[in-house]
C-alpha cells in the first residue's frame, strides 16, 4: 500500500499563488537583452548558410546606413542579474559586456579579442534603461577588416524590442 | 683816482668772486677810501637793479623736449611705484602668479574633463580613455544610436 502524502490546503494554496510570483520576481530581477552581431554588405546573399537575414523591423531602422543587406552572424539573449555584468562573446575577435548601472543606464562595453592575449576594451557607451524599454537600440559598428566595403554591427536592445517609436 | 685794475677788483668783490686774501686787501682799502666805498655801493645798487628788473629770457620748448619731459616723468613715477610696491610684493609675490595660474588651471580642467554633448540626454558616459569610437550617430525617429569604431 502506497503511503499518501497529505499536503495541507493552506500550503497548497500558498504554493499555487507563491510559485508563479516567485518565478516572476526572479525573472524581473534579471534583465534580458538581445545582442546581435550583424554583417552589412551589398551582396544579396549571405556568405554562410548559418546567417539569417536581419529582422525587417530592425533593418528598417538602419536605413541611414548604406548597405543593401544585413545578415545576423550571431544572436544571443543575455540575462543580466542585478548589479552584475554579463560578457557575451560574439566572435573570436569581439565581445561585449553588459551591466545595468545604479544610475538607470545600461553600460555596453566593447572588447577586442586576440588569441593568446588579454581582451582589450575599445569602447564603452551607455543608454538609459528607459529608452531601452521603449525599444531603442544601442549599436556599435565599423568597417570590416575581412572584406572591403563591408561592415560589422553589434546591435544591443531589450529582448523582443518594441516597435520603433513614432517621430 | 683808483686804477682800472682796482676798479675791476671792486667789481669782483661786489660779485663775490675774490679769494680770501684779495677780499681782505680790498676791505682794508675800502675802510680808508670813501670814493672806493661809494663805487662799491653804486655797483651793488646796479647789481640789485639788474637782478630785480631784468626780464627773463625763456627759451621756447621744442616738441621733442616737451614729450621727453613727459617720458621722464612717467619713468620716474614707475620707479617710485616700484619702490613703494616692493615691500608688499615681497611678502605676497605669489599672488602675482595666482591669477594666471588659475587661468591656466581653468583651461586645463575645461580641456581634460568630459564635456556634455548632444548625446547627454541619452548617453551617460563616454567610455574609457582609449575609446575607439570616432563618430556617434543618433536617430530618434528610428530609435537607434550608432557608435562608429575605426
Amino acid at each position: 500500500m502506497t503511503p499518501s502524502i497529505r499536503v495541507p490546503r493552506w500550503l497548497a494554496f500558498l504554493l499555487l499563488i507563491g510559485l508563479p510570483v516567485w518565478g516572476a520576481t526572479l525573472r524581473a530581477a534579471e534583465a534580458h537583452y538581445q545582442v546581435q552581431l550583424v554583417w552589412g554588405t551589398d551582396d544579396p546573399n549571405a556568405k554562410s548558410g548559418d546567417m539569417k537575414v536581419l529582422a525587417p523591423e530592425i533593418r528598417e531602422r538602419l536605413r541611414q546606413l548604406r548597405w543593401k543587406s544585413y545578415f545576423v552572424v550571431k544572436s544571443e539573449i543575455a540575462s543580466i542579474p542585478a548589479k552584475e555584468s554579463k560578457r557575451v562573446a560574439l566572435s573570436d575577435r569581439c565581445a561585449v559586456e553588459l551591466k545595468e548601472l545604479p544610475n538607470g543606464h545600461l553600460e555596453v562595453k566593447m572588447f577586442s579579442l586576440k588569441p593568446g592575449s588579454d581582451s582589450k576594451e575599445v569602447a564603452s557607451k551607455t543608454m538609459s534603461l528607459k529608452e531601452l524599454a521603449e525599444g531603442k537600440l544601442i549599436i556599435y559598428a565599423g568597417d570590416s577588416k575581412d572584406r572591403w566595403d563591408d561592415a560589422w554591427l553589434v546591435i544591443v536592445g531589450e529582448d523582443k524590442p518594441a516597435a520603433p517609436p513614432k517621430p | 683816482m683808483k686804477t682800472t685794475e682796482f676798479t675791476l677788483d671792486l667789481q669782483a668783490y661786489v660779485d663775490g668772486e675774490l679769494d680770501a686774501s684779495h677780499r681782505a686787501e680790498v676791505e682794508r682799502v675800502l675802510a680808508s677810501d670813501a670814493e672806493a666805498r661809494a663805487l662799491v655801493e653804486g655797483l651793488r645798487q646796479l647789481s640789485e637793479l639788474v637782478r630785480t628788473h631784468e626780464p627773463l629770457a625763456r627759451v621756447p620748448e621744442s616738441r621733442e623736449f616737451y614729450w621727453s619731459q613727459i617720458q621722464r616723468r612717467i619713468a620716474a613715477a614707475e620707479v617710485a611705484e616700484g619702490r613703494e610696491a616692493r615691500p608688499a610684493s615681497g611678502a605676497l609675490n605669489w599672488l602675482r602668479w595666482l591669477a594666471p595660474a588659475l587661468g591656466v588651471a581653468a583651461v586645463a580642467v575645461f580641456v581634460v574633463l568630459p564635456r556634455p554633448s548632444a548625446e547627454t540626454t541619452t548617453l551617460a558616459s563616454n567610455g574609457p580613455v582609449e575609446d575607439a569610437v570616432s563618430m556617434t550617430f543618433r536617430s530618434d525617429a528610428d530609435g537607434v544610436t550608432i557608435h562608429w569604431i575605426n
